[in-house]
């Protein structure tokens, strides 16, 4: 009976220390989504002052869900269901960079994966923000059309090239471009495919805009370009 | 010691007369699944759980295997594993009886349209019928291992509707169990 004691309390502390290791392991990475509150992407609210800094201050967030802009959990549209993705997709729309633009590409075929045809549902600038893939306006987003910077149009070939293999790219340019990028970039898809996420995490504003690493010294950039 | 027990019989009373208020009006189905056809018919739950079924029995359950469903198939980076709306006690077939929309309007109550009808096809839905355990050990930065205010089935923990959704519970917007603010129901799952 006098033995019992210790061990229950020893399994409590183990058990806690699991705990801990697991919250810690995690932490790092912990509430990354969330990070999105408050940023450029956080479309909450209506008019000018969603997004742009008005007499200095923070820009203003309506309240509600932030996810919703862009996802929703329910009758997401059909054409790009995999991300539960809200708004119109325009597949075919658009011009891109390849050998066309500058002779010296390598990457073969050029057509944008999904991924980056959900950017560009909101990012060509075409349908105001707060209208879903039927048509039908949310009041609960702003609902301007992507202006300054961030609209790029129909015309890509102005942009760095998307949608393209870069393991193709790579192997014809091996001297050129790095076996493998940095860890911290992303590629897609069986054919290992540079799209718009690659260098850009969404939901995360630590490097702007939106960059998965610090361009510090071209840090993003040679860390492919060799 | 006599003052605890008067403190304690106080409470007692006050919680039995809660009971008693409430059983006038049940809050648990003042919402919209308050189907009763009207002020006649006393219970609101006999939509659902037929008073003359077996414990547990639910009116209207749809079958598994006519939903398609979200999962590998449709995101490449799922990582549920199977997916199968009959596990986890069935609790998403039950919600699906009526929300598949192929439910025929009965007296008094229509068959849910637009918003709260979701039809067969599910891939464009949030994934249900799955482990979230599994998922989340597949994928330890990506969803959280506590996930907080929602409910997880069985003893592989299986996402289900009600995980999101309780259906009993009054005044909370799509009778949601996390208020959807800042995304806070999102963000109890996905990090």
């Amino acid at each position: 009976v006098n033995t019992a004691k210790p061990h229950a309390a020893a399994f409590f502390w183990i058990c806690l220390a699991v705990q801990f290791l697991i919250i810690g392991a995690a932490s790092p990475f912990a509430q990354s989504k969330s990070l999105v509150l408050g940023t450029l992407h956080d479309l909450r609210g209506s008019g000018c002052s969603v997004c742009h800094n008005l007499h200095g201050g923070p820009p203003v967030k309506g309240p509600g869900d932030v996810c919703g802009a862009c996802h929703t959990p329910h009758r997401a549209n059909p054409a790009a269901s995999p991300l539960l993705w809200v708004r119109a997709i325009r597949p075919g729309t658009y011009q891109t960079y390849d050998r066309s633009v500058n002779s010296e590409f390598a990457g073969g075929d050029v057509n944008l994966s999904q991924v980056s045809l959900l950017c560009m549902s909101c990012h060509d600038g075409a349908v105001a923000l707060n209208v879903d893939f039927t048509g039908t306006a949310n009041a609960a987003y702003v609902g301007l059309v992507m202006h300054g910077s961030g609209r790029l149009g129909t015309d890509l070939r102005g942009s760095h090239p998307i949608g393209f293999s870069y393991s193709v790219s790579q192997s014809a340019n091996p001297g050129r471009l790095a076996t493998v990028p940095p860890p911290a970039l992303r590629l897609y898809g069986p054919e290992s495919k540079l799209e718009c996420p690659t260098c850009h995490d969404v939901h995360n504003p630590t490097n702007a805009p939106f960059l998965r690493m610090g361009q510090q010294n071209s840090a993003l950039c040679v860390g492919c370009h060799l | 010691m006599a003052m605890l027990a008067r403190a304690f019989s106080v409470l007692a009373f006050t919680l039995a007369a809660v009971a008693v208020g409430s059983a006038a009006e049940n809050p648990r189905v003042v919402n919209v699944h308050n189907l009763r056809a009207g002020p006649g018919e006393d219970s609101a739950c006999a939509t659902c759980h037929p008073p003359d079924g077996a414990p547990g029995q639910i009116a209207s359950q749809g079958s598994a295997g006519r939903f398609r469903v979200f999962d590998a198939s449709v995101n490449r980076e799922f990582r549920g594993g199977r997916v199968d709306l009959s596990e986890g006690g069935g609790s998403s077939l039950v919600c699906l009886g009526c929300h598949d929309g192929t439910l025929a309007p009965t007296a008094g109550h229509s068959a849910p349209s637009g918003s709260a009808s979701l039809g067969m096809d599910l891939a464009n839905d949030h994934p249900v019928g799955f482990s979230y355990t599994r998922s989340q050990i597949a994928q330890p930065k990506k969803l959280n291992a506590f996930p907080r205010g929602v409910k997880l089935f069985g003893p592989d923990q299986r996402l289900e509707c009600q995980t999101c959704h309780d259906v009993h519970q009054p005044g909370v917007r799509n009778l949601l169990r996390v208020d959807t603010n800042n995304s806070g129901l999102c963000l109890s799952c996905h990090l």
